[in-house]
């Protein structure tokens, strides 16, 4: 008994530290890119890729209560956005899908889905960051 | 509906609550010490309930007498009179007020006023708008559910509107159970601020007074907090064009307890911005374009007319997931920044409408996509249907129609039915593919239905439609091979 409520002790410690604290995320960016590569481009190499700051307070106030959204497989991705994170001292790639309300973590592998009363205006959110972020720059091409 | 509606008297805890608060009884009754009954005779206690019974008895009786003579429907005959008077003669003067809304009169509640029957209703906003608060941590909250109009008579007759916003502090967003806590911004219909009342955590309500009329706190005991609403807000007309705004709520030190502490004006409302140590507190307005909830307002521009003046197109765009093939999916690869779970996203690409409809220097579009509302899976395939804005997403080739506008009007009817709750979005059998390709079916256009499979699965899918789109010469189709970016289609046209 008692090393059961050690291990189970220890695994929920354990679980603990490698939650990811999305709240404590910053200098987010979204980048013009919304191909197929999405997932396939090089975190080392996206800086060759035009991007633009996301409003922090936003994303923030967004993704602080996401939560890792258990799936036995993986989700149907119908295309979405690129962006990163300073998370840790370190520059995160995540995938923020254009519908559903989650995105995808590169470093853990794990989705995140936003509370449902999100959803909605977070789809309406990235659509607006890239608009505004790349419409001006683009339609001048 | 030519009788009027009476409100059947039916008494709650609840209504004890903000029938007390309405008429001021809890402030009136408000007692230096808290009564201790357990200290108290048992004989003086049995008097002191009876009394209170009597006294709840007879004020409650009061209030459904009141409310049950008025005719709901005539109030808010009244109230909607007042409300147009109002709009045609004035502006408004904050953005708030300047949001497209409905009034839902359908939920509309019959409330007392002093003296007075007054009718309460929930405001909705046409776009989704939604509010952050620095002094309610980080959460976001829809303005639809923090604002109410408040419709009465006041002592002298007068017709009144106030619109009463409320926004919660932290402690009430964490458990709204609790008897509200934050700041209400009463206004008039135009944004003209009435009143602003802070709910402090410890039961009183403190009217805003500006600081000159009020008394210098000593400078140790108060630290003030300044509030201010401020936030970004896109307008529908110019979406490129977000701007700016903000509102002063007041200081701390201008909030007093002027010992009226009545909650008599919505009750019903939520209201807001909690004091709690906040610094400088804000608001942000965020935008809600995207994601379509109301389908009618979102086509509304479009007009079914006679005559060959008016054309009207439909493309069928395809995002296929590995373009130029018939792949009905693809991984989304190894995870290049580290992941080792297998566990990355099948992308299945998409497929979604663009819609036109072009009269002389007219030309209006729409972008149309059917999505789960949650996320979907191969083993989890069903979720409620929604429709968002595709104007962002990408697509390698398309397929253009031009249909008369009765074939147009067939495409958007069934198009409409994609939000209604328990229409489905399913993988397998109704993805965006297949709500496309039965889409324009309604306009008699027959698209070939080339069923892809994948693992747990099969259906219909962007890789094989956008293949079929290519190889096959359909009648009246205009192809496009090169597709279009991410801004290249945007939609057009705004009408009121």
């Amino acid at each position: 008994m008692k090393s059961i409520i050690i291990s189970f002790l220890l695994s929920s410690a354990l679980m603990a530290s490698c939650q990811v604290h999305w709240d404590q995320a910053s200098n987010w960016m979204i980048y013009s890119y919304q191909g197929h590569r999405l997932f396939r481009i090089p975190i080392d190499s996206l800086m060759s890729y035009d991007h633009q700051p996301m409003n922090q307070d936003s994303m923030t106030a967004f993704v602080n209560s996401a939560k890792v959204f258990e799936s036995k497989t993986p989700l149907i991705w119908m295309g979405g956005y690129l962006a990163t994170c300073r998370l840790g001292g370190a520059i995160r790639k995540v995938e923020l899908s254009v519908y559903g309300g989650y995105f995808y973590d590169e470093k853990t592998g794990e989705y995140y889905k936003l509370s449902a009363e999100k959803t909605d205006a977070w789809i309406s959110f990235l659509q607006d960051s890239y608009t505004t972020a790349f419409k001006t720059k683009e339609s001048k091409n | 509906m030519g009788a009027k509606q009476m409100i059947a008297p039916r008494f709650t805890l609840s209504d004890l609550y903000h029938f007390l608060m309405q008429t001021n009884i809890l402030t009136s009754f408000r007692l230096k010490k808290p009564l201790n009954l357990s200290k108290m005779t048992p004989r003086l206690n049995h008097f002191l309930l009876i009394i209170v019974f009597l006294l709840l008895s007879s004020t409650s009786c009061k209030k459904h007498s009141a409310i049950a003579l008025i005719d709901k429907t005539e109030l808010i005959r009244e109230a909607q009179k007042v409300i147009d008077s109002i709009s045609t003669a004035g502006h408004p003067v904050n953005e708030r007020a300047a949001q497209p809304k409905t009034i839902r009169w359908d939920l509309a509640q019959l409330v007392q006023i002093g003296h007075s029957v007054g009718i309460s209703a929930p405001i909705i906003f046409d776009n989704a708008i939604l509010m952050k608060a620095s002094f309610t941590g980080n959460y976001l909250f829809h303005l639809n559910y923090l604002t109410r109009l408040l419709f009465y008579k006041d002592t002298a007759g007068n017709n009144t509107i106030l619109v009463i916003t409320a926004f919660p502090d932290s402690s009430y967003f964490n458990d709204p159970t609790r008897p509200f806590t934050g700041i209400k911004f009463v206004e008039d219909w135009l944004g003209h601020p009435i009143q602003k009342l802070l709910y402090t955590p410890d039961g009183h309500i403190k009217r805003y007074i500006p600081t000159t009329a009020t008394k210098q706190p000593d400078a140790i005991e108060v630290i003030e907090t300044c509030y201010e609403i401020t936030g970004y807000n896109y307008s529908p007309d110019l979406p490129d064009e977000p701007y700016y705004w903000s509102e002063p709520a007041g200081c701390s030190t201008a909030y007093i307890d002027d010992g009226s502490g009545d909650g008599a004006i919505g009750t019903n409302g939520s209201s807001g911005g909690g004091a709690a140590g906040a610094g400088t507190a804000s608001v942000t307005v965020l935008p809600g374009n995207s994601v379509i909830k109301n389908i009618a307002q979102y086509f509304q521009c479009f007009t079914n007319v006679g005559g060959s003046d008016h054309t009207y197109t439909v493309s069928v765009c395809v995002d296929q997931p590995d373009p130029g093939t018939r792949t009905p999916w693809t991984t989304s690869g190894d995870g290049s920044s580290g992941s080792s779970s297998g566990n990355n996203p099948i992308d299945a690409g998409h497929t979604f409408l663009l819609l036109t409809e072009t009269y002389g220097n007219t030309t209006i579009t729409r972008n149309v996509g059917f999505y789960p509302l949650g996320g979907v899976s191969p083993l989890s395939t069903t979720s409620q249907g929604c429709l968002n804005d595709d104007e962002t997403h990408i697509y390698n080739i398309s397929g253009s129609f031009t249909v008369n506008g009765a074939q147009f009007f067939n495409i958007l009817n069934f198009v409409s039915q994609g939000n209604t709750p328990g229409y489905l979005y399913n993988l397998n059998t109704n993805n965006c593919t297949t709500f496309v390709i039965n889409a324009v079916a309604q306009a008699g256009i027959n698209l070939p239905r080339t069923v892809g499979t994948w693992p747990d699965g099969a259906g219909d899918d962007p890789g094989d439609l956008g293949e079929d789109l290519r190889e096959n010469n359909i009648s009246g189709m205009v192809v496009n091979l090169n597709g279009g970016s991410g801004i290249s289609h945007p939609n057009v046209g705004q009408c009121n």
